[in-house]
Parts: structure tokens; C-alpha cells; sequence
């Protein structure tokens, strides 16, 4: 189907237009509207039946689940509070931030630091090496944990310190985080001269040894040139689609633009982290996978997070089909951990500014309100096959054909 | 205590310069500024906070780089402490001050000319080496070999440039050689003696490792001979809860207290401080843990929760001031104790 007849088929659909249409004969895509009637009623996860509720439930419980961005907590003091929230969450695999030092023997005992751990807590924690061991996390009842730095400054500069990395662990890696650094530019910069000669040679040896490309913070030109010139599929494992984020955000925009300069001007930033859709459709035309992630959704208003991370997970399907999305939380467990403290000790601040992080709805911050993701894609329509590809299996297919 | 005698440890506590020797601290944006709200609330003016545990200058300055712009931005709170009068200045301004004092040497990468870039980056104190060696051998070390070259060319630099010198981590030997090398005071920011160690086992003990615990808390334990030399040249013993409590049904204050009573009858009050040697990070990790798991708030990990102490905040601090005055001690002593006897050294080490 050409992409005129499918704009016109959007436009007769209404606002959810979803290109894999295209692959359909038309009298499937009449019945799907008529479906689709119903979506729209029911397109909050609050509106679920208990039978769909179950459904949504049994679904998230069976099948993989993959979060491919979040910050870990390993620390003895926690005793295993991040596990204990993953695997009740129901995560059968995480992405471990790690490695966002400039020196390469701080970033190493830091891998080395999370490999002892997970050994340690190897009756629940598997360190994933192929993308078999996740399908391995699962059969066991395990959490399976692989390592993938948000930046590529710990190399020093020296291509060969990846595989030493990757020896211990390291299966995925963004070429930079919202700066430049020596490999080209993060998303954050006026300037971005794209990948450097280094930044080539990073691109190759990852290729090589099969570690995942990741482009979530990175600039424009330096995301190009990388989708490229990788062999193999690259990703972007906790984006928004640029032309959805939300032009008025909730209470947590308003709070990270008072309280803290981690990320200045929240908006500008939410765009600055967006990619645009020829970007996202070049990624997934050679296979990659995109996860949407909860960090910039929230809208201001009343809608659950869970509400809004749908309507970008939509627009997002909308744009490169359900083939090539996934999830990335992108959350900071240290975060998570520092402000349930201060609400431990001002009680009254449970509901407001900070992510909601306690908003029932989620729990952003923690994993533990996960299966109400599911809850959501059910009661947006997808099909269960379509859900066990975005909670996991596109990750698995996209890590399977990188790793080996 | 009477009424009276709590009304007036508290106001003592309020009117005192209160020093914590050595706490590590947590200055990242989400906990909107739960550590200096604690502190506050405490009534601490400055604490010696720990920075500088990489390895790598660079990094180490990155931090420091870091802890520095996060002080400026709050600069309403707090303040980083460069000279003595600082420490003075921030009780006038009631503000919360950090003095900055890494618990390692690493970070030098064993070249004394580093130093001038740490002072100027703002470090005031360094400990000579954690427990494992490197300057000098640590208390945890198997063998005690004493100073290496470059811990003396150190302790001679740092004495130059009037930096005090910590020696709670350090090994026996290294440390009497660095007492009796040293040209100015040196400290031990956060110890016990290790003839009054607990031996039995507190129900934190049992939590962090039982046996080993004790064998730890030993290792961390001062000899009465370093604890009497170290003062006899002017310097200070920072005495530390972190392994007061012992197996006894007690308050963590009483049993800290027992270790003041302890220290001040062997090295004089004059030369008695405290030092918490509490981690934020890990107080706030715990609450969070406490917040999910409300049934553990009063077991096992520091008795954090103990309400006589709350032992991972400073907000009870005022108790150690109850419980000085409990003990007997005068006003005079008091406020050497709580932060008078630290200001001091501080003046004569760092010359203002």
C-alpha cells in the first residue's frame, strides 16, 4: 500500500493510524475498525474489565518482559531492594547503566562490582552474555542483567578497552550521552559535527564483536552517520517520538525546572532527547528496535503516566509498526531510592512534583506497577502477539541477531 | 534529666559551634536537599565531608568540581569550608558548612605536587590511606610495613601546606611513625579506642557480618598508646558511634557516651571530639528501604532508626548533647567536645 492510500486510510481511522496496515487486506483493516470503535472508548487502562484485566495480567506474567535503560542499585545496605522491585514487576531482563566514568579501570571495577554481585545472587540474577540467556532468565525464574553505558568516555579513547569491556559483560553502549565526547555529539549540543574518526572506529569494533549501538542521548548528525554506517541494527532503547513530546507537561517538568539543573529546561530538553520520524524509520528499516520511555510523557492534567506513555507508544507504532518497539524505563534506582527516602520523611510530598514517582498508576521509579504497561497495550487494542513483541520479544529478536 | 537540665543541654547545643568530623555526604538534586535539612535540623554546623575515593586525580576533581558547584548554587544552606573562621562564619549565618577531607591518598596518584590542586580545589583534610594500603598500610592491611616513601614525602607535604592529617583508617605502625614524623597535630577523625571495641555482638554486628564485624571494628580501633601520643602533640580523637553500640539492651547514645567517658579520661576533654562517620548514601538508601518495609525500622542495619540516636541522621544529634550533660561534663567541656576543641586544631593546622 502506497503512503498516500495509507495517510487517506489514516485520515478515515481517525487519529490511530498504524502503518502495518499496509500489511493487511482491507477487509481485516474494516473489522479492525470496527475494533477500533471500542479502542477508543476503552483507551485508558483504567477502563479494563477484571476478564481483560486478568487477561493483561496473565499475558505480562508469561511472556519476557525487557526494560532496556535503567540505573541499578546494588548496594548491601538496599538488601536487594532494585531486584526485589524488578522481579516483581515482573522484568525478566534490565540494561544496566554502568561505565559513565572517564577512566577506564573506575568503569571496569564498577562491571566488576555488578558481576560479583550478580554471582553472588546467582539463585535470581543471571548475567546475560547471548540473547539465549534471556529465553534462560525466564525458564529459571531469574532476572537476567546486562551492561550497557549511556557514554562511550571510559574508553579513553582506545577501541581495544571494548573488548575488554565486553569480556566482562558490556552488551549494548551509547555513543554519547548528551554531550560531545571524543566519538561525536550528544543531543544536548548546539553543534554536532557527527561521528568522528574515533567514533567510526567505535562503531566498527562494536560491530565486530557484536555489542549493541545505542542512540538515545545522542545528536542528529553523529545518530545518521551511526545508523550509517553500523552493520548491524543500532537502537534507541528509551526515546519519545520528537513531534509528541508534550508540549505541556505535568508537575515533575515543573518540579525538575525548579528544584534541580540536572537537565535545564525540561521541554526543550523532552525535544532535544525526541527523534524525529524519518530518524526512527531509518533505524527500524535496518532492523533496529525503539523503546518508549515514561521519563517525558507526563502531560500536565490528569491522565495517568500510564495513559500518556501509551499515546507515545502509539504514535511511535504509528511511525515504524510494532515490529521495532520496545520499552526503556529509563530509571534512575538511586533516584528512585533518594526520593523515597525524602518522602519517608515528609510524607505529605507523596503525590506531587517528583516523576509522581508513587503515582498509583505507575510508580515511576519503580518497577513494581509494570504489569499496568501491559494493561495499557490491552486496552489500547494490540493483539497479544503485538504485546509479547513490545514488552520483549523485539529486544530478544534485535539482541539474538546482534550478539550471535 | 530534669527538665531544667534538658532545657539547657538543648540550648547549649543550639549556642555551640557542633562539629561532625567525618560523614560522607549526598548532594544530588531528588533528595532536595535532605542532607542539609538533616543537618539543620541537627544543629550541625560543619561536617568533614568524604570526598576523593577514585584513584584517578582526574576523577576525584571531578567531584570535588562537582561538590563545589553544588555549594555555590545552595550557597543560602551552606558553605565550603576553606579557613577556620569559615566554620565560624557558617554558625553566624546559621548555615550548614562542609569541610572537605578524602579517606584515602589513592587519588594523589602517588605525587605529593597533586596536593596543591586539592587544596586549591578545597580539601583541608586527608586520611592517609582506607584500609588497604598505599601511603601508609591500613588497619585492615595483613602486614603493617609502617609509612611507605611516599607516605613520608606526604605527611611532609602535607605539613607544608597545612593540611590536617587523618589517621582513623591507618594501620598501628604507620600511624605511630606518622604521629611521631609529623610536624603539626594530627587527628583521628572518627575512632574508638580498641581496649573499649564492643566484643559482643549488637544487632547491627549480626547484620554486617557478626564475628568479622568485631574483627573489623578491632582493626578500626585505636591503640591507647596512638590515642595518647596523637594528643600529646596537640592533635584530636573524633570519637565515632559507628561501632559504640554494644550487645547490651542500651541506647546507642549510652553506649557512646561510655566511649567519651573512655577517650576523655585517657587524652583529656580538650582534645575530645565527634565524628559520626555516617554515610548518607547509605541513610538514605535505608530510609527508602524503611519506607517500604516499615516492620524494619528498628532492627539490625545501625540501629538507624533508634530514636535516642537515629544513627544514619543527624537530626538527634542534640541527644549526644543530653547525654554529655547527663555525664557530667561542664559547659566548658561541652563545647570543646561538640566542635570548640575541632575549630581549634583546624586554626593551628590550616593557619586562619
Amino acid at each position: 500500500m502506497g503512503q498516500a492510500l495509507q495517510e487517506g486510510l489514516g485520515r478515515v481511522a481517525g487519529i490511530h493510524k498504524r502503518p502495518h496496515f499496509s500489511t493487511i487486506p482491507l477487509k481485516v483493516y474494516f473489522l479492525y475498525r470496527f475494533a477500533h470503535v471500542s479502542m477508543i472508548i476503552m483507551s485508558s487502562y483504567l477502563k479494563l474489565s477484571k476478564d481483560q484485566r486478568d487477561h493483561a495480567l496473565a499475558l505480562h506474567v508469561e511472556n519476557i518482559v525487557i526494560d532496556s535503560s535503567i540505573v541499578a542499585v546494588i548496594d548491601y545496605v538496599a538488601e536487594n531492594m532494585w531486584l526485589n522491585d524488578v522481579i516483581k514487576g515482573g522484568l525478566t531482563a534490565s540494561n544496566l547503566t554502568v561505565c559513565m566514568q572517564r577512566s577506564f579501570s573506575e568503569a571496569l571495577a564498577e562491571l566488576m562490582k555488578h558481576n560479583k554481585w550478580a554471582e553472588k545472587n546467582k539463585d535470581r540474577v543471571l548475567l546475560v552474555k547471548k540473547g539465549g540467556d534471556i529465553e534462560r532468565a525466564k525458564r529459571e525464574g531469574k532476572h537476567g542483567i546486562f551492561y550497557g553505558p549511556q557514554d562511550s568516555m571510559f574508553l579513553e579513547g582506545n577501541v581495544d578497552f571494548l573488548d575488554v569491556a565486553y569480556d566482562h559483560g558490556l552488551r549494548a553502549m551509547q555513543l554519547t550521552y548528551n554531550w560531545l565526547n571524543e566519538v561525536g555529539a550528544g543531543c544536548r549540543e548546539k553543534k554536532d559535527p557527527g561521528l568522528s574518526a574515533f567514533g567510526e572506529r567505535v562503531v566498527e569494533r562494536m560491530n565486530k564483536l557484536g555489542v549493541l549501538i545505542d542512540l538515545s542521548h545522542t545528536g542528529d548528525q553523529t545518530c545518521w552517520d551511526a545508523i550509517e554506517q553500523s552493520k548491524a541494527p543500532v537502537s534507541f532503547t528509551h526515546i519519545i517520538p520528537r513531534k509528541s513530546a508534550p508540549e505541556k507537561p505535568g508537575g515533575y517538568a515543573e518540579w525538575a525546572n525548579r528544584s534541580t539543573n540536572l537537565w535545564g529546561d525540561f521541554v526543550a530538553y523532552s525535544k532535544q532527547r525526541g527523534k524525529p520520524d524519518e530518524m526512527m524509520k531509518a533505524c527500524a528499516e535496518k532492523g533496529g528496535v525503539i523503546g518508549v520511555t515514561p521519563f517525558f510523557v507526563k502531560k500536565a492534567g490528569k491522565s495517568t503516566l500510564t495513559d500518556d506513555l501509551l499515546d507515545q507508544l502509539d504514535v511511535l507504532v504509528d511511525v515504524v509498526g510494532v515490529d521495532n518497539v520496545g520499552f526503556g524505563s529509563d530509571l534512575e534506582f538511586p533516584n528512585s531510592i533518594t526520593r523515597a527516602a525524602f518522602i519517608w520523611k515528609n510524607p505529605q510530598r507523596i503525590d506531587v512534583d517528583y516523576f509522581t514517582p508513587m503515582d498509583k498508576s505507575w510508580g515511576y521509579g519503580w518497577m513494581e506497577n509494570m504489569p499496568n504497561f501491559t494493561m495499557g497495550l490491552v486496552a489500547r487494542g494490540y493483539s497479544d502477539q503485538e504485546i509479547k513483541k513490545i514488552l520483549g520479544l523485539n529486544f530478544v529478536k534485535l539482541f539474538k541477531r546482534v550478539w550471535g | 534529666m530534669t527538665k531544667d537540665e534538658l532545657a539547657h543541654a538543648e540550648a547549649l547545643h543550639r549556642e555551640s559551634i557542633v562539629i561532625d568530623a567525618s560523614i560522607v555526604a549526598f548532594i544530588e538534586g531528588v533528595g532536595e536537599d535532605l542532607m542539609l535539612e538533616d543537618m539543620a535540623k541537627g544543629g550541625v554546623t560543619a561536617s568533614n565531608a568524604t570526598v576523593c575515593m577514585q584513584r584517578t586525580l582526574g576523577e576525584a576533581m571531578r567531584e570535588v568540581a562537582e561538590v563545589n558547584e553544588w555549594a555555590e548554587k545552595k550557597k543560602d544552606k551552606t558553605l565550603i569550608v576553606r579557613k577556620a573562621t569559615d566554620i565560624e562564619k557558617a554558625k553566624k549565618d546559621g548555615k550548614s558548612a562542609l569541610i572537605l577531607g578524602p579517606q584515602d591518598s589513592l587519588f594523589l596518584e602517588a605525587k605529593t605536587a597533586f596536593l596543591e590542586i586539592a587544596w586549591e580545589m578545597g580539601i583541608r583534610i586527608i586520611q592517609l590511606s582506607y584500609q588497604r594500603s598505599d601511603a601508609a598500610d591500613g588497619c585492615w592491611d595483613r602486614v603493617d610495613g609502617g609509612l611507605t616513601n611516599f607516605g613520608v614525602s606526604l605527611v611532609e607535604a602535607m605539613n607544608k601546606k597545612g593540611m590536617l592529617i587523618d589517621l582513623s583508617h591507618v594501620g598501628d605502625r604507620s600511624t605511630m611513625e606518622t604521629i611521631e614524623l609529623s610536624k603539626q597535630p594530627v587527628s583521628f577523625t572518627h575512632v574508638i579506642p580498641r581496649a573499649t571495641t564492643p566484643r559482643d555482638l549488637s544487632p547491627y554486628a549480626k547484620w554486617a557480618g557478626g564475628e568479622k564485624f568485631v574483627k573489623l571494628a578491632l582493626g578500626r580501633g585505636r591503640t591507647d598508646e596512638a590515642l595518647k601520643t596523637c594528643t600529646e602533640k596537640g592533635g584530636m580523637v573524633g570519637v565515632t558511634p559507628f561501632f559504640a553500640k554494644t550487645g547490651k539492651p542500651t541506647t546507642l547514645t549510652d553506649d557512646l557516651m561510655d566511649q567519651v567517658d573512655y577517650v576523655v579520661n585517657l587524652v583529656g576533654a580538650e582534645h575530645v571530639g565527634f565524628g559520626s562517620d555516617l554515610d548518607y548514601r547509605n541513610s538514605i538508601t535505608r530510609g527508602a528501604y524503611i519506607w517500604k518495609h516499615p516492620d524494619r525500622v528498628d532492627v539490625t542495619y545501625h540501629t538507624a532508626m533508634d530514636k535516642s540516636w537515629g544513627y544514619g541522621w543527624l537530626e538527634h544529634m542534640p541527644n549526644f548533647t543530653k547525654g554529655l550533660v547527663a555525664r557530667g561534663y561542664s559547659d566548658e567541656e561541652i563545647k570543646g567536645i561538640l566542635g570548640g576543641n575541632w575549630v581549634r586544631l583546624f586554626k593551628k593546622v590550616w593557619g586562619a
